[in-house]
Formats: C-alpha cells, sequence, structure tokens
C-alpha cells in the first residue's frame, strides 16, 4: 500500500513539472538549516533527498536527524550521506562513525547510503594524496564496511575526474556524478562517468532555489530513471527476506563495537555484526526482551538503566545483555550465532555470563543448537537457572557438524536482573581435548593479560600437584606448552618468551582426566 | 501587539538584507588550485571556488563576468593566474552555494 501511495504521489508530484516523469531531489546538510520539508516536497515537487550526517569521524551535521525524521514525515524519500576525509582517517573508522550515526536511517524505502568523494576543503587534491590503486582500496573498504553493517549497498558520490581516476573497479556501485550543467535529464558527457557505463543519480545544479529551503541555493539532483525503476531502485517498504551469513571457525567477540542495525528487523533492533540474529517469541513477547549491547538507550527497552549488572563486562567495556525489566512471564529472548560447524570433531563455546537475582525463578538460560539453519533447535548444551553473581566462564561442547550451525543463547521469562554473556569463542577444541569434566573450580588471572604472565587459582586445593598446560590460538595452533607446579591451589606460567600479539587464545589445562579449558585476552 | 510588530519588521529587514544578497571581499588572489573540477582561489587567505562554465570542456570560460573571463590561463595542462592580474587588488563579489562554497561571480576592478 505504502508503494502504491509512493507512485501515485510521484506521478501526482511530477504532473506540475516541466520534466515530467523526471524525478528531482536535493542533497542538504547544516548550510541549508531547517528545511520546512512540507513545503520542499509539496511546492518544489522534489521527491527524495539526501541529507548529510557525518564527516570523518568527528563530524556529525548537526541538522542530519532534523532533516531525516521531518522529511520522512513528509514523505520525502530520505538518505544519508557521508562526506570522506580519506588523506585524514581510515576507511573503517569513518564507515563505523558514519553507521554509528545514520545506520538506523538505512533501510529498505530510503535512499542507500552515499559516500561523497570529493577534494578536501582544505589541502591538495584527492588525486595528489593517493594513487589510483590506494584511493580505490579505500573507497573499497568503506563501501564494505557500510554494506556488511547495513546490510544495503551503498552509492559514490564524486566528481568527474575522481571517477576517471578511480578507473574501473569500482563500478558496481551506483554513481551519483557532480555535473552541476543545470540540466536535471541532460546526459552527462563520458568525462562525468570515468568508467562507470551508466549513471544512477545526478547533481546538476549547485545552487537552485528551493520552497522551504530559506538559506539560499541548494544542491539539485535528479534521478536516471522513471517511478517505476526508482521505488525498486530503493526497494520496498516492507521488509525483504534478510539474508544470512555464516561465519568460520574460530568466532569470537567481546561484543565491543557498535552494534549494527538490522535493516532487515524491526526498526531498533540491533545487532553483534552480520552474522547474528535477534529474536523474541513466548507468550507475551515486547520490545523489552530484545538482546542488545549493554549500553543501549534506544526504543527497545524501557528503563535501560534497571537491572543493569556490574561490572558491565567481563572482558573490554562492553557485553551482549537481555534487558528483563521485566518481560512479561512466559516470553523469551533469543540472540543466535550463524556459524559454520562443518569441521568435524569437538566445537567449543566458551563464553562469561552473569545473571546476579537471589530469586530468578522462573527463569532459564539455555545454550542451544540447531543444524538446520534455525529451522529447529533440537541439541540443549547447556541451562542455567540458578543465580550466578558475578561473571564466571562457562563452555560447552559440540560435535555436531553442519554447515549451517546456529548457536542460540536464550533466556526465558522473568526477573528484575538481566542477563549478560561477553567474551564469547568459539573453537574447534585440538585433537585430544574433547572432554571437559570441570571447570569452574579454577580461574585464571589476569584476563585479559599484557602478555608476561598467567596466574591460575583452584577454588579448592586439587588433588594433583603438576599440570601440563596448552595455550591455543584461535587457529587452534599450540603456541605455548608448559608444565606448571600447583602450590597451595595456586599457579604461574610465564607467558613472555610465547610472545603472543593481542588477541584471544584457549587455554587448555590437563592432568590425569581433569581438563580446565578457559579462554584468555591477551591485551 | 506593537512590540511585536516590530520585531517582526526589524526581523523582516535582516531577514530581506541577509537573504539573496552578494558579498564582497577586495584583495589579491595569493594562488589557484584545482578543486573538484573547479578551481579554488585563495583570496586574503580564504578559499573562493571559480566555477567553470557548464558544458565547456575546454575549462577556458569561467561563471564570471566576461571582462574577467581570462581571470585564469592554461599553461602546459595547468591552470594559473593571468599575470596581468598578478598583485592586482580586485573586488570579487560571490555567493554561497549548496555544498558551503564561497562562488564567484563577478570580479571588478578595486577603485582604491
Amino acid at each position: 500500500m505504502k508503494k502504491q501511495l509512493l507512485v501515485i504521489t510521484a506521478i501526482a508530484s511530477f504532473s506540475l513539472c516541466s520534466t515530467a516523469q523526471t524525478i528531482l531531489g536535493v542533497d542538504v546538510s547544516s548550510y541549508q538549516g531547517t528545511p520546512t520539508w512540507s513545503s520542499v516536497r509539496n511546492t518544489s515537487t522534489k521527491l527524495f533527498a539526501w541529507a548529510k550526517a557525518t564527516e570523518g569521524t568527528t563530524i556529525a551535521d548537526a541538522d542530519f536527524t532534523y532533516n531525516e525524521t521531518n522529511g520522512t514525515s513528509a514523505k520525502v524519500v530520505m538518505g544519508a550521506y557521508h562526506f570522506a576525509h580519506p588523506e585524514t582517517n581510515t576507511a573503517t573508522a569513518e564507515a563505523n562513525y558514519f553507521v554509528s550515526i545514520a545506520g538506523s536511517y538505512i533501510k529498505a524505502g530510503n535512499l542507500p547510503p552515499a559516500l561523497d568523494l570529493e577534494d578536501p576543503p582544505s589541502g591538495t587534491a584527492l588525486t595528489s594524496y593517493f594513487t589510483s590503486s590506494a584511493l580505490v582500496a579505500w573507497v573499497q573498504a568503506w563501501m564494505t564496511a557500510v554494506q556488511n553493517a547495513t546490510g544495503v549497498k551503498p552509492i559514490l558520490y564524486t566528481t568527474g575526474s575522481i571517477a576517471n581516476y578511480l578507473g574501473t573497479s569500482l563500478t558496481s556501485y551506483p554513481l551519483w556524478t557532480a555535473d552541476p550543467d543545470g540540466s536535471p535529464t541532460a546526459t552527462p558527457s563520458g568525462t562525468y562517468l570515468g568508467s562507470w557505463p551508466t549513471w544512477t543519480f545526478k547533481q546538476y545544479s549547485w545552487n537552485v532555489t528551493v520552497s522551504g529551503i530559506t538559506s539560499g541555493g541548494v544542491d539539485g539532483d535528479s534521478y536516471n530513471g522513471d517511478t517505476a525503476q526508482f521505488n525498486s531502485f530503493i526497494g520496498p517498504t516492507v521488509p525483504p527476506v534478510c539474508k544470512t551469513f555464516y561465519t568460520t571457525l574460530p568466532y569470537s567477540t567481546s561484543f565491543e563495537t557498535q552494534w549494527i542495525y538490522d535493516s532487515c528487523g524491526q526498526a531498533d533492533q540491533r545487532l553483534p555484526d552480520k552474522f547474528w540474529k535477534s529474536s523474541i517469541g513466548g507468550t507475551t513477547p515486547d520490545g523489552d526482551d530484545y538482546w542488545h549491547r549493554d549500553d543501549y538507550t534506544g526504543g527497545d527497552w524501557s528503563s535501560p538503566t534497571s537491572g543493569a549488572y556490574t561490572p558491565a563486562a567481563s572482558n573490554g567495556t562492553y557485553s551482549a545483555r537481555f534487558h528483563n525489566d521485566p518481560p512479561p512471564a512466559g516470553s523469551t529472548g533469543a540472540l543466535d550465532l550463524y556459524i559454520n560447524l562443518s569441521t568435524a570433531g569437538t566445537k567449543t563455546i566458551s563464553f562469561d555470563y552473569i545473571h546476579n537475582e537471589a530469586s530468578p525463578s522462573p527463569f532459564k538460560f539455555d545454550v542451544v543448537l540447531s543444524t538446520d539453519g534455525g529451522k529447529t533447535f533440537t541439541d540443549t548444551l547447556m541451562r542455567i537457572s540458578a543465580q550466578v553473581s558475578a561473571w564466571t566462564n562457562e563452555s560447552v561442547t559440540t560435535t555436531a557438524t553442519s554447515s549451517t550451525g546456529v548457536i542460540r543463547f536464550i533466556v526465558t521469562d522473568k526477573g528484575t536482573s538481566d542477563v549478560g554473556i561477553d567474551n564469547l569463542s568459539v573453537s574447534s577444541t585440538p585433537t585430544g581435548i574433547d572432554e571437559i569434566t570441570t571447570n569452574t573450580d579454577m580461574v585464571v588471572y589476569p584476563n585479559p593479560t599484557d602478555g608476561t604472565v598467567l596466574n591460575g587459582l583452584f577454588m579448592a586445593d586439587p588433588a594433583f600437584n603438576t599440570m601440563e598446560v596448552h595455550i591455543y590460538d584461535m587457529m587452534g595452533r599450540d603456541v605455548l606448552t608448559q608444565q606448571v607446579e600447583i602450590e597451595r591451589g595456586r599457579f604461574s606460567i610465564a607467558l613472555a618468551n610465547a610472545h603472543l600479539v593481542e588477541g584471544t587464545y584457549m587455554f587448555v589445562g590437563l592432568s590425569g582426566s581433569e581438563r580446565y579449558i578457559k579462554t584468555i585476552v591477551v591485551k | 501587539m506593537k512590540k511585536t510588530r516590530i520585531i517582526i519588521a526589524v526581523l523582516s529587514i535582516i531577514g530581506l538584507t541577509a537573504f539573496g544578497q552578494d558579498k564582497t571581499i577586495t584583495g589579491k588572489i595569493q594562488s589557484v588550485d584545482p578543486y573538484n573540477d573547479e578551481f579554488r582561489l585563495t583570496i586574503n587567505d580564504t578559499a573562493f571556488v571559480l566555477i567553470v562554465q557548464p558544458n565547456d570542456a575546454s575549462k577556458e570560460k569561467f561563471e564570471v563576468n566576461k571582462e574577467y573571463k581570462d581571470i585564469l590561463v592554461e599553461k602546459k595542462g595547468k591552470y594559473e593566474l593571468n599575470s596581468k592580474y598578478a598583485e592586482k587588488t580586485l573586488v570579487f563579489s560571490y555567493y554561497v552555494n549548496g555544498k558551503g562554497w564561497k562562488c564567484i561571480k563577478t570580479i571588478e576592478p578595486s577603485k582604491k
């Protein structure tokens, strides 16, 4: 229905326009102040608009949220663009910053995200800063990062000279060419297209007058196609079937990076990365049942500070948090990791867990496994239903083999304290380490370690006084083997000679039939 | 009521003055650089943009009054300031376009 309305609106608008069927738009930033979007839409026959979201890694456009909110309310098809500073920052840093500001506005029914690649306002031209291949690599990295984070393919805005400089490598991304010849419909010459076979958007003027924008001239843009093509380009206004990405072994995360927006999910849903999905269910699900990074303050959660656990993370600054303040009894919140478990042998899932509630019943936290892409979860790997007052490492194993594995962390029912997981790793356990007879009665510290020393402490004196320790990296390589002496339940391992680089490792302690497996982090 | 009318009147005058009016700057062109397929002229340490006439592949004509179409000349594939304007104090009128650029509209000799 919305799509039909859009088409009708577009045709009605263009009937007022001298260039019938030409889809026009503007792009705005804080230079334009705060446009009256209803006037832009109704009196200027403008249908789409890009709003500047970010620049570099520190500048968020002051009017971005205003423009997105009010433009959308006025039925203008909105989009977000990022002004690049490749001469200053890495592509990944800029992409992450852009997504953190603009992510929730990138979805089907809106314009795709755009990278604004032009000469910096000060200094020399980009073509003087970069070789062609280096500039292509920067742009490609930004495009990939944003597409991975949002699920939407970005487009590239640039000038003719830069388009030519980029060669052929980026032509799979739609081109928004800066060709201010004053004509929305004239086909840009090859000078402006570089190796692109065609143009998708054209910035035909840098100084058009638009009712509703009183600051002066504004950039005028046009779309190369008719209304049906435009609607197809921006995608349906209902969520498409989400694409599924399976990560490979080993996988680890401490949930430190900004969670990405699930463009296919409900509006406020976030995910740790593209290999995750989130869902709610049970008898009376509501938004409070969604998992988020612990510092989330968006629309899903009510009273986000209530029920928070301390410390907020067992490793780093953030953790994944199920906020139950309270969900209706019987509802569930699931956080699913899609992972290729086709490697033969035992796979170890290790994570830290906290749920500091003295009387959690009725409550359960399950780790369950699907081997059919999430259609059925038949293998319950672990269940916790009691209080766990401090961050505690948990490990479970499975020998299941499936290229479409899904590890689900699911909380059922209510409580007044939230549930946290952190420091997650999934890896193939090295040959011979296929049983864990005990794991929670020994801790290693400091964790994270600086790579010089690692200490161990048994909760009760063990029945043995030596232990064989292996440290494995996440590729399964044995990077350190050491026989340690245990005195009064304590031991210490010198790590310095192993020259461990920063990252996540697996600690395996062996003594007789006892197996101790811990995830450690070197920082 | 009277106070409101006065405020509205004052704001209207300010608005009429501020909107749609070109600004001017007087100075010498310190440097010329290519900039996004246009040219950046630095005047009094401030960047201004000289827009190339649309659809002019030769880039020899600029969006400026005809007396100063030769403000830049091509030498060995690069555009530079025409020597006859070097060290000349000129008056530039400009407007701010949608990209926030200060675009030169006219150039006149300084009457000083």
